[in-house]
């Protein structure tokens, strides 16, 4: 009884429904409707297309930055523990102490790049009785951090310390270290002479020094940043691979100069933010949302900075009905409109700095920023009758350079490496944003660490 | 439209001709929207549903084995929008529906000849989960384990649910039979037979829920 009664009733239900074609009145504004989403199924479909033009792209900017900082990393201090430079006697009585140009910590006063120095000269002295001497100069001394110390004996060009002695350089008779101002200072037999100036901290220690010669003449001869020890002064052939090391040195130097013009920073950030969403000109009904995610720098000159990255956001806002724009049609119009967007932010900017002294830096920037609207999740409030609650999408919208970023930068160096940064900024629409088309702005400001992944100390 | 027609129509939707897929659109749009309006709160809704549903057909025609039955085909497209549309909401409303089931008393239905529109008002007005559930078996012809399947819910909560939609169903039925007699005055008190429990709030909000 009650399986046909049941049964009785969805038989009315399928029957009456049945002849729906017949019921159902064609309306233009759905065919509208449907050639919006048509347009919009063409356009998405260009820029897939595109894709992978824009994904090489971007993948083509991380290679190069990416090989930019393993190229300069190979300038590091350190890199070769093993680059110390000896001359070794090969005469146990003419030499009786090995002369280095040591490093304590067994870094290498040279600039370690092997495109910089990157030979090892074998002094031959042929043996002349005691004054026979033979060393081996590995990766020649003395620059630990080229940048810098290149820059500076670009503006202390070719100084020539030379040291005589008519017998045997005891050990301690020629030292360098760093004096207080930052000098390396090479001391011989007390007579302190500046070699070149360098701020560099950590870097060299020549405690032990020695150079000795039993035949009598030692020559340091320090060109351009580049200590050349010279066992015997008479000796041609000596001089003539020192003449030309120096030379070589000198042609990379002038390449590692010219390089330097441009402190090609490369900066890894990772950023948060919580910010104020809003639509249209006023923020006084804005939403706090949240950003967060990953930029990078590479600097372009002193002063100009291009950097990219992907932000995660949160973006909520509430708009009134008449900012929002939709193809439904509501048989009463909802009042206002609460919207949860999840949004990939790409942003492109270029950064230049105003200010940059100490351990602080002031910057301003402007880029552009593609929207990818992950989630759209809107709700509607009505006063009246109501309709729909909610509408949700994904993956739907995206705004291709659809968003103006305008942003201050302070960053404060807390060492060689990192720096905290504080941002405030905006994003202003291009385009009208999402599956409502609003005029979504946001502002807020944004914290986060700075990794120096390639750069110079901060002065 | 004969089958040649169609298919070269078809064809031509292929090619994107945004014509023919216009014509396409025109002639299949009532039974499309049919099909959507059973499963939306409103037509609102239901268009917004079936142009979806007609954007999956434009997109997946090459797909289409000309072999079967068209209409089939693209009735199984807008079913599958039509739940995908609400799918996020439905797993809570069977939960919320499945407490909510009860027992109301069984009258006869009356024999009352009802048009599509107060058939299609009914169905609307039904809660969500409850109406896609009734949709699926007693129109779609689906088992509750298939159903089961299509939602992600348990056979036993689609039972629920269909039994909960049945329910409602005679309820408005009976309502709708009433209506004349309140016409010709025998029976002013019709309300006072609904019960507080009985009451769904979809009477008041057009069954949307909020």
């Amino acid at each position: 009884m009650i399986d046909d009664e049941e049964n009785n009733l969805d038989h009315r239900f399928k029957e009456g429904l049945s002849n729906a074609e017949d019921n159902i009145a064609f309306r233009n504004a759905d065919w509208d409707a449907m050639e919006k989403l048509l347009d919009e199924k063409k356009r998405r479909k260009g820029f897939i297309f595109r894709l992978p033009v824009i994904i090489s792209g971007i993948a083509a900017m991380l290679l190069m930055a990416l090989g930019f900082f393993f190229l300069r990393t190979g300038n590091k201090p350190g890199a070769n523990k093993n680059d110390v430079a000896n001359v070794k006697p090969a005469h146990p009585n003419s030499l009786n102490n090995t002369t280095d140009t040591a490093i304590s910590n067994g870094t290498n006063l040279a600039n370690n790049n092997p495109n910089t120095i990157d030979k090892t000269s074998t002094y031959k002295n042929p043996s002349k009785g005691n004054s026979a001497a033979r060393g081996t100069l590995k990766n020649q001394p003395i620059v630990k951090n080229s940048t810098e110390l290149v820059a500076g004996l670009n503006t202390k060009p070719h100084k020539k310390v030379t040291g005589k002695t008519n017998g045997v350089v005891k050990n301690s008779d020629i030292e360098s270290g760093i004096s207080n101002d930052g000098k390396l200072v090479y001391q011989h037999n007390g007579s302190k002479t500046d070699i070149l100036n360098t701020t560099d901290e950590t870097a060299i220690k020549n405690s032990n020094a020695d150079l000795a010669n039993a035949s009598g003449t030692a020559v340091l001869s320090i060109d351009t940043g580049l200590a050349v020890a010279n066992l015997s002064a008479t000796d041609k052939q000596l001089n003539n691979s020192s003449n030309r090391y120096v030379a070589a040195v000198k042609q990379k130097q002038k390449a590692a100069i010219s390089a330097t013009g441009n402190p090609h920073n490369v900066i890894l950030s990772i950023l948060t933010a919580p910010d104020v969403n809003g639509v249209g000109s006023s923020f006084s009904q804005g939403q706090l949302g949240t950003t967060s995610g990953l930029m990078l720098s590479v600097g372009l000159t002193h002063r100009l900075t291009v950097s990219m990255g992907a932000m995660y956001s949160k973006k909520p806002y509430m708009a009134s009905f008449s900012q929002y724009n939709t193809t439904f049609q509501f048989k009463d119009n909802p009042t206002n409109v609460y919207a949860d967007c999840r949004v990939l932010d790409i942003p492109i900017n270029i950064d230049y700095r105003l200010y940059s002294k100490g351990r602080n830096l002031f910057a301003v920037g402007t880029g552009i920023s593609s929207y990818f609207m992950l989630r759209e999740n809107y709700h509607f409030d009505y006063t009246g009758t109501p309709g729909p609650s909610d509408y949700n999408i994904s993956n739907q919208n995206q705004h291709i350079f659809g968003v103006l970023n305008i942003n201050a930068t302070y960053q404060r160096r807390i060492n060689e490496k990192f720096g905290l940064n504080v941002q405030p900024y905006m994003k202003l629409p291009l385009t009208n944003i999402g599956y409502g088309k609003v005029d979504l702005q946001s502002t807020g400001v944004a914290v986060g660490v700075s990794w120096y992944l390639s750069s110079s100390r901060p002065k | 439209m004969g089958e040649a027609d169609l298919h070269e129509l078809i064809s031509a939707c292929i090619q994107q001709e945004r014509k023919s897929q216009k014509m396409l659109y025109n002639a299949f749009y009532g039974f499309a929207m049919g099909i959507c309006l059973r499963y939306a709160n409103n037509r609102y809704e239901a268009s917004e549903i079936m142009n979806q549903g007609f954007m999956k057909v434009f997109t997946s025609l090459h797909k289409y084995d000309s072999s079967r039955p068209f209409k089939a085909w693209m009735g199984r497209i807008m079913m599958n929008m039509s739940i995908d549309y609400y799918r996020s909401n439905l797993k809570m409303a069977y939960t919320d529906d499945l407490e909510k089931a009860e027992n109301i008393t069984h009258n006869d239905l009356p024999d009352q000849k009802l048009h599509y529109n107060e058939l299609l008002a009914m169905i609307q007005q039904l809660p969500q989960a409850a109406r896609t559930v009734f949709n699926l078996f007693a129109i779609e012809g689906y088992s509750h384990e298939e159903i089961g399947e299509l939602l992600g819910i348990s056979a036993g909560t689609s039972k629920s649910n269909l039994f909960k939609a049945r329910e409602k169903l005679k309820k408005m039925i009976l309502k709708a039979a009433e209506i004349p007699k309140n016409f010709n005055g025998t029976n002013n008190t019709q309300i006072v037979a609904i019960s507080n429990g009985n009451l769904y709030l979809g009477f008041l909000n057009n069954g949307i829920r909020l």
